[in-house]
């Protein structure tokens, strides 16, 4: 539905309503109202990528801006007392690692009976198997979906910091590579937990991101590859940012080369173009 | 120091919903003073205000819209010295802009509050605000290349 605009003089309404011109939310007769407020032909084309990047340089600049961890602590302290607090952070990390755990176990056991179940296969028609390589556009987009569909317990990590998250994959024993993370998202997409996922074959850190105005979540997954690993796809480029599209019915999947050794990949319902500027966006810094 | 008492469910929400959101309202606290000391006094005492009626901000549908709404509240108690601290060319384009102009902008395009949040945190009609926005990016576009 088209969002109600308030009645303001034409010179402001463009500007004040521009982002939800560029996201095709306002009526037609407003929009034509925008265009005209930004000038004919491609001149709104050319003003909303202008706002579009000085929007995201203004959000990168702020990121700059942030508390110190003890001034964080000393608001915390405002309500609650800091040996308290320690205690219950021991509490939520046993219970992390023993969520953590079971989960390993979970998948240790799928993983034996489906090996098993090959085995079986293999002796029951005399036929030798080579072992399946890690097929990340597969596993990471049912990992997506299920997270959507039954999210309860499936992030070791629930917490909308990220420097949290960054400290969690930094410090995440045995992992071969280093995880990327996009510190810095447009508009109200926040981080919503991290994971890492053992594949046995592959180690995959998985960052939540949630938006609650559109009440959506995307996924971002990093782990060791190279672009080579993936099946050939469309390829686009923005500001010199390389990616390669994938899609089923139901997700969009970019994937980029976030480090010389690590593969991310973004996946969610957003346009293919949408992720795409998200990752560049997260990747300038 | 002396530390109130509060339900297990309050203080949680302080920590979970709250104190995470403490960079955005540190940001919004440094559009509106240019100063990182005046800023995080600000922050300090938006806490402290919302502490005080933790169930009014619980009752929020966006946690943050309360914490910004005491940091502006704040603010004309901690003026102190402009352009302290952080990034000169994010100071030199918002000294080009009124605080009302440069709040919005940071409040909508910055820390993702909706237009109609900002209002409410400014105190001011939506119309005013959309007015202050369109100001501020104005000046965000032509400024753009000073980031």
């Amino acid at each position: 539905m088209a969002q109600q605009t308030l009645d303001l003089a034409d010179k402001d309404f463009a500007w004040a309503y521009l982002p939800e011109f560029l996201d095709g939310d306002l009526s037609s007769g407003d929009g034509a109202r925008v265009e005209k407020g930004l000038g004919a032909g491609d001149a709104a084309t050319n003003v909303g990528q202008e706002f579009q990047a000085a929007r995201g340089k203004l959000q990168l600049a702020l990121q700059g801006y942030y508390l110190r961890e003890d001034e964080v602590m000393k608001l915390h302290a405002l309500i609650q007392d800091p040996e308290v607090r320690v205690t219950k952070e021991a509490e939520k990390i046993a219970a992390s690692q023993r969520r953590e755990t079971r989960g390993t176990m979970m998948r240790l056991s799928i993983l034996i009976a489906f090996a098993a179940a090959a085995i079986f296969g293999v002796f029951y028609v005399f036929t030798p198997r080579g072992a399946e390589a890690f097929d990340a556009l597969e596993y990471l987009g049912y990992e997506a979906l299920m997270m959507d569909e039954d999210p309860e317990g499936r992030l070791n990590l629930p917490t909308t910091d990220i420097r949290e998250i960054a400290k969690y994959l930094d410090s995440y024993p045995g992992l071969e590579f280093k995880p990327f993370v996009l510190r810095s998202m447009p508009g109200a997409w926040e981080p919503n937990g991290a994971h890492v996922i053992d594949y046995e074959v592959a180690k995959v850190a998985v960052v939540k991101y949630a938006n609650a105005e559109l009440k959506e979540t995307l996924y971002h997954f990093s782990f060791a590859g190279t672009m080579a690993d993936l099946p050939k796809a469309q390829v686009g480029k923005e500001k010199g940012f390389e990616y390669q599209t994938y899609s089923s019915d139901q997700l969009n999947i970019v994937a980029w080369q976030s480090a010389p050794d690590v593969l991310s990949l973004i996946v969610g319902r957003r346009s293919a173009p949408e992720l795409a500027g998200m990752a560049r966006l997260g990747s300038q810094l | 120091m002396a530390v109130r008492r509060f339900a297990e469910d309050a203080e949680d929400f302080f920590v979970e919903q709250l104190c995470t959101r403490a960079d955005h309202v540190y940001r919004l606290a440094f559009a509106l003073t240019l100063n990182i000391d005046d800023a995080r006094t600000c922050v300090e005492k938006a806490f402290a205000a919302v502490v005080n009626d933790l169930g009014a901000a619980q009752r929020a549908s966006n946690p943050l819209v309360p914490l910004a709404k005491a940091c502006v509240e704040a603010f004309p108690t901690v003026r102190g010295g402009g352009g302290k601290g952080g990034s000169s060319r994010l100071i030199a384009l918002m000294k080009s802009m009124s605080a009302d102009v440069r709040g919005a902008v940071v409040a909508v395009d910055g820390i993702g509050l909706s237009a109609r949040e900002a209002a409410e945190v400014f105190a001011m009609p939506e119309k005013r605000l959309r007015e202050a926005l369109a100001e501020g990016r104005r000046r965000l576009v032509a400024g753009d290349a000073r980031l």
